[in-house]
């Protein structure tokens, strides 16, 4: 039994790029039992990776009214996804609806946890705003402990 | 003395297309007095990004324009990269790279027909609705498009944005192995395309033909992706090399997406029905037999008819992948070398939403000092405008909600990808 962790973003859009970086981040680690994905959001694409695992974690940019470097944090399928929160994907079919389509179809995993962080600049560009920054090595620990907390549960 | 009523409908965002657009109609005494498709995402400057970069940096920038259809753009900035530097590839390398594009034919018509096209038809607000009465339908849509990726990700290294593709060939290359259980996979997929066929020959079609002049790359031997002659069924036969002596992009008012149009006859159709209807005798004979099984002639005029036509590209992506695996024998280098030299390259290739133009100038160095990109959707706006205007007099007295639907549907049989369109806005000030 492993864990997924899936970052996502857009690399050329400034705090969007926040979920890849962390990604990125993970998969230097070499965390044990431990899967780590990047993807641009798009919805089939999302489900078609977690459809063979039990857990999975998403993290991506947000934006509500919440303050810039907000780690918010949802956990499906308890919580519904407010496809406003994720308006920054210029995806048609991104990932509140691949929740939503996953739960239909039976392919959520058995548990899933979404972390968002709340962005301030989503134009074109490669820098992450100093909020953001913070944030992403705050929510790098975060993941870690869980990824402990995982593999302590499994093993 | 009677009152003239005018009725405006505006649709701010169009659901289910990719990238963002809006409608506007301006309907009077029943008759159409404007029509905007508009498109006001923001233009992307991919042309001006490329400049002073190296040529072999073209492919995986390129790729960037669109996260539906990067391939598309690779293959379009390797073939012209190519035709500039004078390399040709040879039969192992090129099966390869139309391998790559079958996956991404399979993904990109899959998404579409499965998740964005089938609720129109079927009466759903959108898949996920559709869903909780017909799950095994969108079961199959997301085990094909899973196959689909399985291609791009094998061959072009990741899912997204693929980088194993080079101007030359490839970085590195699979060996037979690689493709066990992928081929396995594709079986499946063969009998899934044949159901998708039947699913979608059994939706409702309105009568709809329209006198389209379809444009669409033509290669002697197969369906095109990447190589051929640019043909219409009004008689244009050139060379990719000179497409911008036949074809003009203009900026208009409401678009920050260039319109593309014949210089002689203005508006064409590119994608699937097009590419259809001009090489429907390229197709095997199980896939023309599925086509005709399906009601389908040998050329379709009916854009709404264009999920049935996405449907029979699907089985013939799914097939000719099987053939490729089948025959691979792993090249004896991945890439061919390459000496750079002052020049200019043309590209054309068949994006799964039409042909897809590149050209580049490189220095003696090998720098890009000026590209030119014109994507499917930016040449297809026209047609779009004209189906509209010939389809609201058809479903005027139905209530304003029914008529957006019915205009919403008639775009999405473009499956239009508004966000690969909009890398380029010309600006014109006016100091009076």
């Amino acid at each position: 039994m492993s864990l997924l962790i899936i970052g996502i973003g857009n690399e050329f859009r400034s705090d969007d790029a926040v979920g890849l970086e962390i990604a990125d981040s993970l998969s230097e680690c070499n965390c044990e039992n431990c899967t780590v994905q990047r993807s641009s959001g798009e919805g089939i694409a999302l489900i078609n990776m977690w459809e063979d695992f039990d857990h999975v974690i998403l993290i991506d940019a947000v934006k509500s009214e919440s303050d810039a470097g907000t780690i918010h944090e949802i956990d499906i399928p308890k919580n519904n996804l407010e496809p406003d929160l994720f308006q920054t994907s210029s995806h048609l079919f991104a990932l509140p609806e691949a929740v939503r389509l996953a739960k239909e179809v039976d392919k959520l995993p058995k548990t899933m946890q979404v972390y968002g962080i709340e962005g301030k600049n989503f134009e074109y560009g490669v820098e992450l705003t100093p909020e953001i920054e913070s944030a992403k090595f705050k929510l790098i620990q975060i993941l870690k402990a869980d990824i402990e907390k995982f593999n302590s549960y499994t093993s | 003395m009677s009152k003239s009523k005018t009725k405006i409908i505006n649709v701010d965002y169009l659901a289910r297309v990719e990238g963002e657009g809006s409608l506007y109609l301006k309907i009077k005494n029943d008759k159409v007095e404007d029509i905007k498709f508009k498109i006001f995402e923001p233009p992307r400057f991919f042309e001006a990004f490329l400049r002073e970069r190296h040529y072999s940096e073209a492919p995986d920038i390129t790729a960037r324009i669109c996260g539906i259809c990067p391939i598309a753009y690779q293959m379009g900035a390797v073939h012209a990269m190519e035709n500039a530097l004078g390399v040709s590839l040879d039969d192992d390398l090129r099966d390869l790279r139309r391998l790559i594009y079958c996956g991404e034919w399979i993904e990109s018509h899959v998404l579409h027909v499965y998740m964005l096209h089938a609720p129109d038809f079927l009466g759903y607000q959108d898949a996920i609705q559709m869903a909780k009465d017909h799950p095994d339908v969108v079961n199959d849509g997301l085990r094909l498009k899973k196959i689909g990726n399985e291609i791009v990700t094998l061959l072009g290294g990741r899912e997204i944005h693929p980088i194993n593709v080079k101007v030359g060939g490839f970085y590195k290359l699979p060996s037979k192995s690689d493709f066990h259980s992928l081929l396995e996979n594709l079986r499946w997929a063969r009998t899934a395309a044949h159901n998708m066929i039947k699913l979608t020959a059994s939706l409702e079609f309105p009568k709809f033909e329209q006198d389209y002049e379809f444009v669409a790359l033509r290669h002697p031997d197969e369906y095109p992706f990447n190589e051929g002659r640019l043909v219409s069924n009004r008689g244009l036969d050139i060379d990719v090399t000179d497409f911008e002596k036949h074809f003009e992009e203009e900026q208009v008012e409401h678009s920050t997406s260039l319109h593309c149009k014949l210089k002689e006859r203005g508006k064409y159709k590119v994608g699937p029905l097009a590419r259809y209807s001009l090489n429907f005798d390229k197709f095997s004979p199980e896939v023309q037999k599925a086509a005709k099984d399906a009601g389908l002639k040998e050329e379709c005029y009916n854009p709404f008819k264009s999920i049935l036509v996405r449907s029979v590209e699907t089985l013939h992506a799914v097939n000719e992948a099987i053939r490729i695996i089948e025959n691979y024998k792993e090249p004896k280098k991945p890439g061919i070398e390459i000496n750079p030299k002052e020049s200019v390259g043309y590209g054309c290739t068949e994006a799964p939403r039409g042909i897809c133009y590149h050209r580049y100038n490189l220095d003696s160095n090998g720098l890009i000092t000026d590209a030119n990109i014109v994507p499917p959707t930016s040449q297809n706006q026209g047609s779009i405008e004209s189906d509209l205007r010939e389809l609201i007099p058809l479903i005027i007295n139905l209530p304003d909600d029914e008529i957006t639907w019915k205009c919403e549907q008639a775009i999405r049989n473009y499956d239009p990808c508004i966000s690969c369109s909009c890398h380029f806005l010309k600006v014109t000030i006016d100091r009076g």
